[in-house]
């Protein structure tokens, strides 16, 4: 080769590597922005932030692989006809084994990966869930929330006096909450729910001695309720369901102080199975 | 000044002072005695909890000025049913109580600088006061009431619009006095005790505060009455304050209330320092109302 076609090919090869470091640097750039939001939607979208961690470590060794490929590629002479395929079979007809290896890690990472994410984990759907006040002549299965009612529902008072829910005794002017869980149907068979009261007064203890009563309504059938406190998750099964479920949601206050009114929000929803 | 009922009042404290005799002499009632053998590991347990020597002392921040309750009148002893109350807990740890005076305003302060061990001084249970102070109990419940002098013609709280109606300052009875009571005067005292003297003396028309303190001072002074039926606000529920967090010393209070309610002794003692008409039941804790004792550092 002589001395001008050597220094015309190594023009063409600092010119890709130009462009290649332009493209490398902007996919970088995008897969960072990506784990930013990613971290940024954790509570509300249901990706941990070890999933996020994993995902950016994942994509940075990716990225470096592809790179010290294609720069020991590059410093090849190869005919400009040649495409980066063309390359990547000839990389893996000259190692079958790390390319059979490679490949084989692929398809159970992605197999993996896929179930993972649509069957396996949790759903965080905190920012999905809506909570609404339903009045005592609403409440009950197939209940619609208040018209105009907030994502807190306040002035909640207890429903179960007299001893409690264990008397089943429950007070039919008291309103509950109809936590409606996202998905038509939800895509898992359990709610992972958060419910944290706040006292609205000044005065009297609302929020500790109170149990919060869970009863979920799956397809329009009400099934056994679950006992929960405020600040603690509980568990709601919502299994089997092929229309809607949602979960009302009452105080039992141990105190049956009936002037204790307390908010409730929900802090954390986790769909899981 | 307080003008005392003496016939009555005397007769009780004599009756009182026998009964206490007798159970002292029983080996029931001693304070700051070594505690019977098979109460050692309770006492050992809880002088572990308090940071102290077993056989050693407890300081009990407590109010002095509210009959039925604790009160004491100038250097005579001490008497009530939270007196008695935390003498029993005293007994139950084998310690030697120490009496500490506190006033409502003071009790997270000095509770918080580890001036007292415990509170045991009409302290209400609040949400609010959670974040601060944690609370074993409820060992009493009651609601807000209303005393006006006998002859004010009063009768109740719709007849208070436009009367200064006085509640002590930081006080759960403030709060529940400005929510409860519209159109009133409110006018605010340093505590509960001062708000009667002011009644006595004329210059405001009615009290508000819990009612099992109100009828402690109907029973124990002339020309002061209770308004019959008229309870209102939230549920006041009596606690033994103990310092932010102290989660094992909060559940080894509440056994201890458990025990002292079901072995007879809360109803006895309740009977013995307040008046006759009052149905215990109506005051009582039953064993579901005794909250439970989160640890803050875990709710976080």
């Amino acid at each position: 080769m002589s001395g001008r076609g050597i220094f015309a090919q190594s023009v063409r090869s600092a010119e890709r590597k130009s462009r290649f470091s332009l493209v490398g640097g902007m996919i970088v750039v995008v897969g960072a922005a990506i784990c930013v939001v990613a971290i940024v939607l954790e509570p509300e979208e249901g990706r941990s932030f070890v999933d996020v961690a994993a995902m950016l470590l994942s994509y940075i060794g990716l990225i470096l692989v592809i790179q010290q490929s294609y720069t020991q590629f590059m410093d090849v002479p190869e005919p400009a006809s040649r495409t980066a395929w063309d390359r990547v079979w000839d990389l893996a007809t000259k190692r079958p084994r790390i390319a059979i290896a490679a490949l084989v890690i692929l398809i159970l990472s992605g197999t993996y990966l896929t179930w993972y994410y649509t069957s396996a984990s949790g759903q965080v759907v905190t920012g999905h869930i809506t909570a609404s006040k339903v009045t005592a002549d609403g409440t009950g299965p197939g209940a619609r929330p208040n018209a105009g009612s907030g994502a807190e529902p306040a002035g909640l008072t207890d429903c179960y006096p007299a001893g409690g829910r264990e008397t089943g005794k429950r007070n039919e002017e008291c309103a509950a909450v109809r936590i409606q869980v996202p998905g038509e149907p939800p895509a898992r068979g359990h709610v992972d729910l958060t419910p944290v009261l706040q006292n609205e007064g000044t005065t009297g203890s609302c929020v500790s001695p109170a149990h919060i009563v869970l009863t979920p309504v799956v397809d329009g059938v009400v099934r056994p309720g679950v006992t929960g406190s405020s600040g603690h998750s509980v568990d709601v099964p919502i299994d089997n369901a092929t229309r809607d479920a949602y979960i009302l949601a009452e105080i039992d206050n141990q105190h049956d102080d009936a002037e204790c009114k307390v908010t409730l929000t929900i802090t954390r929803a986790v769909l899981h199975d | 000044m307080l003008v005392a009922r003496t016939g009555a009042r005397s007769r009780a404290l004599a009756v009182t002072a026998c009964v206490g005799a007798l159970l002292v002499a029983g080996g029931c009632g001693q304070i700051g005695g070594a505690p019977p053998p098979d109460e050692s590991e309770t006492a050992e347990q809880c002088a572990s909890l308090l940071g102290a020597d077993a056989g050693g002392r407890i300081v009990i921040g407590m109010h002095s000025d509210q009959p039925g309750m604790n009160f004491q009148e100038d250097d005579a002893r001490r008497s009530g049913f939270d007196y008695e109350f935390a003498k029993y807990l005293g007994e139950y740890c084998g310690m030697t109580v120490i009496e500490q005076d506190v006033s409502t305003p003071q009790r997270q302060e000095l509770l918080q600088d580890g001036v007292v061990d415990v509170i045991v001084a009409s302290y209400s249970i609040t949400d609010a006061r959670k974040l601060e102070v944690s609370f074993a109990g409820p060992y009493l419940k009651t609601k807000q009431g209303v005393m006006v002098g006998a002859g004010s013609g009063i009768e109740s709280a719709r007849d208070l619009a436009g009367r200064k109606v006085c509640a002590g300052r930081n006080s759960t009875s403030w709060d529940q006095m400005i929510k409860n009571l519209p159109g009133i005067t409110a006018v605010e005292a340093e505590g509960f005790g001062e708000c009667t003297e002011r009644l006595l003396d004329g210059e405001i028309d009615a009290v508000t505060t819990d009612q099992v303190l109100l009828y402690g001072y109907e029973h124990e002074y002339s020309g002061l009455r209770v308004l019959p039926g008229e309870q209102f606000g939230s549920a006041e529920l009596y606690g033994i304050g103990l310092r932010h967090g102290d989660v094992e010393l909060c559940e080894f209070f509440n056994q201890a209330i458990k025990d002292y309610v079901h072995s007879g002794r809360w109803v006895q003692q309740f009977k013995n320092n307040l008046p006759e008409h009052l149905d215990p039941d109506d005051f009582k804790p039953v064993d579901h109302d005794l909250t439970e004792c989160p640890d803050p550092e875990a709710e976080q």
